[in-house]
């Protein structure tokens, strides 16, 4: 056994201890006060930064970092693909809180809990992809998902708010005990609940029994089931437009990009890693998958093409884009191992991407928060290019992105996830995938047109208005969306390497 | 495996459909937590059952079944606390906890 490692659980526990600090001095302080802001949001740098660190020094540790041994076996495992969604997670909480203060302050609702609240969902998010023991990503699952539940429903006075905490923590809930019920079985068919443990007892499929056989993919099932309900793959989707509208913009945005990120994450590191060693158990989940994907994508965009609330429009775009990533999962995990040259870096590439756009758009329309009920209905949007240009070239990049229009990051993503299914020998899913993007393009078309054509129909964009540090995240989000559309090797190739110690 | 846990199992599975059932039937907000509750307890029965039947030291199956059932039972705590508290600032603000009239959020 190496030696303890402390500084390998460090991702989690630097937010997840300033986050508890600063939990203990919210209520004692002003709801005017902006140092509780300022204070966690250096924190949430100090939580891009350490996993970078670590990063920047993998090599000279072997490409791994494991430690908190129990019973002889490890539970935090913190190596490349770890701390690459580490840092993709502090990217989102900080987008998300820079744009934090000034929805608050338009939405009436001052509440300085929900600055720490940011800190602890990321060290949930961070237990998740860096652990290789399933009951770690239980524990992480649920530190992120009960800490979201609140954030949605903190402003306790707004109806819409607490419709949108109740209905996701109702289905929140419910998935859950698919997932406690399907880590019970796992630990039946195979008498270990560690990722390797896992592979082991897979490898050894064909010697075992076929009562085994039969606990192990229906544990699966339920795994699986449990993590479509958190990414919001079809037919798990449906309190995906409701929640994600009813929440306070800054934590749609969170929710969209780092929840999806991290589920994804154990998607990944679960299927390539622990069950991807025999051909037999491969042979019955991926085709599950592809069709999740398929599902989702469709339905996903299909469902957007009749939305009038730019809110709920995102909503479905992220049910979407669940199903490109999904489509990604294929290549990354069921290749034999194969996942190293193509699949697993695309859909890091893509979970990137699909970062920047999507917190992008949502601060855009967290922006326009009002008081009234209809603050994102379409027709605020209405000629906002001729009242804010600024306002409205920010949100036409994101949304062109999210279309998949070239030069821009969302394009370079799906063309990686494209090349890595038809690489993988898939060219139906590939074609799917080019279809559903293409009925994507629609919806995301019509709001642009609305921004760029129309008139104006009241003088909407006179109340609207955009500090500081809100402008600084729009201007983060069409940087990177450029950047990563331009040159993206950049970020592509530095994620290469991201597969080499996920395997054991 | 020593000895067989099937009837345990059984037993969990068909607690699991019941609670299931009563998550998608019931309209109280309160009966569906309590729905939710017999889903993760049946979920806490299978993975007792499962890992005293494990082999391993001795017969005496592995631990961690019943490790990650304390687990479950600290987290399902945490998890009613904070949808409690939902469900009562829902009852404040509509007199009720009825989740049918729950319906702003509609396309």
């Amino acid at each position: 056994m190496p030696e303890f490692q402390h500084f390998a659980a460090l991702p989690t526990l630097v937010p997840a201890a300033f986050g508890l600090v600063f939990l203990v001095f919210a209520p004692f302080i002003g709801s005017d006060k902006k140092w509780m802001w300022a204070f966690t949001t250096a924190a949430m740098g100090l939580t891009i930064l350490i996993p970078a660190i670590i990063l920047s020094k993998i090599g000279l540790y072997g490409d791994v970092l494991e430690t908190a041994g129990v019973a002889g076996q490890y539970m935090v495992r913190t190596d490349r693909l770890a701390l690459w969604l580490d840092i993709l997670f502090g990217i989102a909480g900080l987008l998300a809180l820079l744009v934090t203060p000034a929805y608050l302050e338009r939405a009436n609702s001052h509440r300085p809990e929900i600055y720490p609240l940011f800190l602890i969902a990321v060290s949930g998010m961070t237990a998740m992809v860096g652990s290789d023991h399933l009951v770690m990503i239980f524990v992480g699952l649920e530190v992120l998902s009960i800490t979201l539940y609140v954030m949605c429903g903190l402003a306790r006075e707004r109806a819409v708010q607490v419709e949108a905490a109740l209905k996701y923590f109702l289905l929140g809930a419910f998935s859950t005990s698919f997932l406690v019920f399907g880590l019970a079985l796992i630990l039946g068919a195979t008498g270990r609940l560690d990722i390797p443990g896992i592979a082991g007892a897979v490898l050894g499929v064909g010697a075992g029994t076929l009562w085994n056989e039969t606990l192990l993919l229906a544990g699966l099932a339920l795994f699986l089931i449990a993590f479509a309900f958190k990414v919001g793959a079809v037919p798990f989707h449906f309190w995906v437009p409701d929640v994600y509208q009813g929440a306070p913009t800054p934590v749609t945005a969170f929710m969209a990009a780092g929840t999806k990120a991290a589920a994804f994450g154990v998607l990944l590191r679960v299927l390539y890693a622990g069950f991807s060693g025999a051909e037999t158990i491969v042979d019955r989940w991926a085709p599950v998958i592809a069709g999740l994907a398929v599902a989702t994508m469709v339905v996903g965009n299909v469902l957007a093409l009749v939305q009038t609330r730019v809110k709920r429009l995102l909503a479905y775009s992220s049910v979407a884009h669940a199903g490109y990533l999904l489509l990604a999962l294929v290549p990354a995990t069921s290749g034999a191992h194969a996942g190293e040259i193509v699949g697993g870096p695309a859909l890091l590439f893509y979970l990137f991407t699909y970062t920047f756009m999507t917190v992008g758009a949502f601060i855009v329309a967290a922006l326009f928060q009002s008081d009234r009920e209809d603050a994102d209905h379409f027709a605020q949007f209405a000629g906002l290019w001729h009242r804010r240009p600024l306002l409205a070239a920010a949100m036409g990049v994101f949304l062109l992105s999210l279309t998949g229009i070239p030069p821009l990051g969302g394009f370079t993503g799906k063309y990686v996830i494209f090349l890595s299914v038809l690489d993988a020998g898939h060219p139906v899913l590939a074609a799917i995938m080019a279809i559903a993007a293409v009925i994507g393009a629609a919806y995301y078309l019509r709001v642009l047109m609305l921004m760029f054509i129309a008139q104006p129909e009241e003088d909407l964009a006179a109340r609207l208005v955009t500090p500081g540090p809100a402008r600084l995240a729009l201007a983060v989000a069409v940087v990177a969306t450029f950047v990563l559309g331009i040159a993206p090797f950049v970020l592509y190739d530095p994620l290469l390497t991201v597969m080499r110690a996920a395997a054991f | 495996m020593v000895g067989d846990p099937g009837p345990y199992l059984l037993l969990a599975a068909v607690l699991f459909v019941i609670g299931a059932f009563g998550v998608i039937s019931r309209r109280g907000a309160i009966t569906i937590l309590m729905s939710i509750e017999l889903m993760l307890n049946s979920a806490n029965l299978a993975l007792i059952a499962v890992s005293r039947f494990l082999p391993g030291d001795g017969g005496a199956g592995v631990p961690d079944g019943q490790v990650i059932g304390f687990l479950v039972l600290a987290i399902a705590a945490a998890e009613v606390a904070v949808g409690l508290a939902i469900v009562i600032a829902m009852f404040r603000l509509r007199e009720s906890v009825d989740v049918d009239l729950a319906r702003l959020l509609r396309w």
